[in-house]
């Protein structure tokens, strides 16, 4: 009997242990995705808590006893601007306040029987109105009670402490914006499941249903482009969800009119005009992005059962970060706004509440249309493998054919940029000047080599692959000019281009300048100049664009290599510069084999950095040049010296094939 | 001379394995086939049939060798290829809920048939075929035979010089599998090129022109039925491939 259980349970794990949908739901989402999920929303709670913290919020103040009004000014969350209280509805409705307090001008005994009223005018249904009311009641009331408790001691223990100051909270939202704030917190999620159940059904239909029923193949030997084929789908799937969602919405708005929702008067304005214009044309977006992730999903199943196991942690992934929206505290964040579905709905939720943050918005319709482009792009290279037309098992993840080598080789710059974070991080705070010499010296080196064997090519001549060979003398020249000359273009045009979008936080760059104030020049030379120029170019451009390159075009190669390159630098602020950096960095070496030019072009960018860093301003590097740096003949002796460069490096024409080695 | 209308030289197809080693389903393979002719690929299940149809009508790409339809290259320019070919198999689908005309229009527009060429085509189909009476039900209605002339229906539609039919008749009765052996032999007469995959020894004797018997990947045989007799010393096609197969070293 215990052998027959034994071996039916030893057949039943060897099943599942085969299947790849068992693996994902038993593996992958408790392990990796609710980590993930929950991690990611402590995260953005705690930078919204964090960023509003360090906020001091302008509050307008108009009478009040000096007592008061010293209480307020000893509160260092908030900065006191005297004025009239006429002028307070005004000034919070455009955002020049956060709040208005008005004080009573005498404060009676704090033992007289009626209490003292402070108004406050606020609008509510903004966490800064709100933060800025609950400031002011906490400043105010720690005081009563402070001067009671004083008093009470005083008096020996008689009689009873009692609330003495009253709070008013005026809340000067309108109706439609307090509406439509409560609407938001609702409206928004129903949007979000009534068009993920629509695209879902014709999504996981049309691939893996096709697949199953045996007319996919059929489809795909038309001579008809997989593309054109992926983008029809999609017109098809998010065509149908958006009218799904349109629908519902106009139902929903007809309900309020109509009072059939049983609300009062006041509600039926949520929904109308523009408004519901503008939700409708938000739909679209949302329905584009939900429809190319499922059927991306459904083309990645081999049938239309796994697809629909796919869907429940799918919906997980896209929903969670969604619905935060319906929490009315937490902003629409520039992190936010590049994370797929959640920005849709968070700018959706925003304009239910009457408030629209148009830089935002721009960054909203960006990200969003690069992540559309991106999986369009994806389910049309599903649409492309045989094993996606055919149904067949994936080939082996590892497997030693172009496909297997770049996920190895994918895989490993993750791990390389998630182990050298951690590590290296670790590594620093037990001695931060030998912990960064580590890092960098043996830490990054060692991973490199590390997916070296992970990606397993074949024997090959790796002073080739990884371009350790010499370059012309020109090319040395012109990399040290390029160095210099990409600076101003980099700090004084891209970085503060990208600041507008996502500004880094002022603990950040003083963290920064703190760690880089603890060396001495010789030891930030050598730690921060020469060391990343030799093992970040030795770890990014010999390793890994040498690797990308044996099996893809060289300018994909220099795109993903900068992609790690910058992302290994875990900085969302710094992506931008980092990432074109890598660029050019990728260009040089693929245009001359070698890594040299690469190495002195870093060594001179990052050493002008730090010296600039010392003998200027110490935080030009993360907020622009001195002005004195940034003027017009700079940047013309700027664009001079990146022409002269580049041509010196053979840059000037497109990416040419890299000449014969100088050996 | 003129290029064969389909062509293989040391086609392989390599699939890598889940435990390191590779499979070689495909290795190494040559024939041709003129225009008038049927090819038939004789085989055991697993045998490299299908793989070969599917890298001839670019469902998969070839790991090596060279594949030519029409004179198109099935790596290069596979979409002039698939504008060449007809493809058929066994496991081939219909819509469920389109109906029988719609199907066929739909593949037709496909290929850039279009208006009154289409219009006329599609009629001319369901008549030869005999499913006007069914034009406009539900493909998940029809009955297997019927299904089954759709798809051939379907296939032809835009008249392709070149079709590759991959076990046509696997999982039909007597009578819907008739209806597609004596499509095959009418399009033959009508000039086209056929590439005919079965394990049905009665089917490719009475249609094919040429035989490849195929075994592990590799063609072990081919020849008219009468050159493998004479290889053989066998009569009968069943005879002569176990023969084939059983071979030392097969």
């Amino acid at each position: 009997m215990r052998g027959a259980v034994g071996i039916l349970v030893r057949k039943e794990i060897s099943e599942l242990r085969r299947d790849r949908r068992v693996l994902f739901l038993t593996l992958v989402m408790p392990v990796l995705l609710y980590p993930a999920v929950i991690g990611g929303m402590d995260r953005m709670e705690s930078q919204r808590a964090a960023s509003l913290h360090e906020q001091s919020l302008l509050v307008g103040v108009d009478g009040g006893s000096t007592v008061l009004r010293s209480v307020l000014e000893g509160d260092p969350s908030l900065a006191l601007v005297q004025r009239g209280r006429e002028y307070f509805e005004s000034a919070v409705e455009a955002g020049e306040i956060s709040a208005g307090v008005i004080l009573p001008d005498q404060i009676a005994d704090l033992d007289a029987a009626l209490p003292d009223t402070v108004t406050i005018v606020a609008r509510l249904t903004r966490e800064g109105g709100r933060e800025a009311t609950r400031r002011i009641q906490d400043a105010l009331a720690g005081w009563v009670s402070t001067e009671r408790q004083a008093r009470w001691s005083a008096a020996g223990g008689r009689g009873l402490p009692e609330d003495q100051l009253a709070f008013v909270a005026r809340d000067v939202s309108t109706q439609q914006e307090a509406s439509g704030a409560e609407a938001g917190k609702m409206l928004v999620y129903l949007l979000l499941m009534t068009l993920f159940m629509a695209a879902s059904a014709f999504a996981t239909d049309m691939v893996a249903g096709e697949k199953e029923r045996g007319t996919l193949e059929t489809l795909m030997l038309a001579p008809v482009d997989r593309r054109v084929i992926a983008r029809a789908k999609l017109l098809v799937v998010s065509g149908g969800s958006t009218i799904t969602g349109v629908l519902s919405l106009m139902s929903l708005s007809l309900s309020y009119r109509f009072g059939w929702l049983s609300v009062d008067n006041s509600d039926a304005a949520v929904l109308e005009g523009t408004t519901l214009l503008a939700i409708s044309l938000l739909i679209i977006p949302l329905a584009v992005l939900l429809g190319s992730i499922l059927l991306a999903v459904s083309a990645w199943a081999r049938s239309l059962k796994e697809a629909q196991y796919y869907v429940l942690p799918v919906m997980l992934l896209v929903f969670v970060p969604a619905l935060l929206s319906m929490n009315q505290s937490v902003e629409l964040s520039s992190f936010v706004a590049i994370l797929p579905v959640a920005n849709v709905a968070f700018v959706m939720r925003d304009v239910l509440a009457h408030r629209i943050d148009w830089p935002m918005l721009v960054l909203v319709s960006g990200s969003t249309l690069l992540w559309i482009t991106l999986l369009v792009r994806w389910v049309s290279q599903l649409l492309n493998r045989e094993e996606t037309l055919l149904g067949f098992d994936p080939e082996p993840f590892f497997a030693r054919t172009p496909g297997g080598r770049s996920r190895a080789l994918g895989l490993g710059m993750l791990l390389t940029i998630v182990g050298y974070f951690y590590f290296g991080q670790w590594l620093q705070t037990q001695n931060l000047i030998l912990g960064l010499a580590l890092s960098l010296w043996v830490l990054l080196p060692a991973m490199g080599m590390g997916v070296v064997r992970m990606v397993r090519l074949p024997d090959l001549d790796w002073r080739r692959v990884l371009s350790l060979q010499s370059a012309p003398a020109n090319s040395y020249l012109g990399a040290a000019l390029l160095g210099i000359g990409v600076i101003l273009p980099i700090i004084g045009g891209l970085q503060p281009l990208a600041a507008q979008l996502l500004p880094m936080p002022e603990a950040d760059a003083a963290r920064m300048a703190e760690v880089m104030g603890q060396f001495t020049m010789w030891q930030a030379l050598l730690l921060a100049a020469l060391a990343p120029a030799i093992m970040e170019e030795f770890v990014f451009r010999g390793i890994f664009l040498g690797l990308y390159r044996e099996d893809n075009s060289k300018q994909r190669a220099v795109v993903m290599s900068a992609l790690g390159f910058a992302l290994i630098h875990l900085s969302i602020h710094r992506f931008a510069p980092t990432f074109v950096l890598g660029l050019v960095l990728g260009a040089l070496v693929v245009r001359h084999a070698s890594l040299l030019p690469a190495m002195i072009m870093h060594l001179v960018y990052n050493s002008s950095l730090l010296l600039g860093s010392r003998y200027y301003e110490e935080h030009w590097v993360l907020s622009g040049p001195p002005l004195d740096l940034d003027g017009p003949l700079a940047w013309a002796i700027s664009v001079g010296l990146v022409w002269i460069g580049a041509w010196l490096c053979g840059l000037t024409g497109s990416l040419r094939p890299p000449v014969e080695p100088v050996t | 001379m003129n290029e064969p209308m389909v062509s293989a030289r040391g086609l392989t197809k390599i699939y890598p394995g889940h435990d390191g080693s590779d499979k070689r389903a495909v290795d190494n393979i040559d024939f041709e086939c003129e225009a008038g002719q049927i090819f038939g690929l004789l085989g055991l299940n697993g045998a490299g049939k299908t793989t070969t149809q599917r890298m001839l009508s670019t469902a998969l790409t070839p790991t090596a060798g060279v594949a030519r339809i029409a004179g198109y290259d099935v790596a290069k320019d596979p979409r002039s290829v698939r504008e060449n070919i007809g493809f058929l198999s066994g496991t081939t689908g219909l819509y469920h809920r389109l109906t029988a005309v719609e199907m066929i229009r739909y593949f037709g527009e496909l290929h850039g048939v279009r208006g009154a060429e289409l219009k006329l085509r599609v009629d001319e189909l369901l008549a030869t075929f005999g499913i006007d009476e069914y034009a406009d039900t539900r493909c998940e209605k029809l009955s297997t035979g019927m299904k089954q002339k759709v798809s051939i229906a379907r296939t032809v539609v835009h008249d392709p010089p070149v079709l590759i039919l991959d076990e046509p008749t696997s999982g039909l009765d007597v009578l819907a599998a008739s209806t597609t052996l004596d499509f095959v032999s009418e399009v033959k007469e009508q000039g086209k090129c056929v590439i005919f995959s079965t394990h049905i020894m009665s089917e490719a004797e009475k249609l094919c022109d040429r035989i490849a018997i195929i075994h592990d990947g590799c063609i072990r045989a081919t020849g008219t039925l009468d050159e493998l007799r004479a290889s053989t010393g066998e009569h009968y096609l069943e005879d002569i491939f176990r023969q084939v197969v059983q071979e030392p070293g097969a």
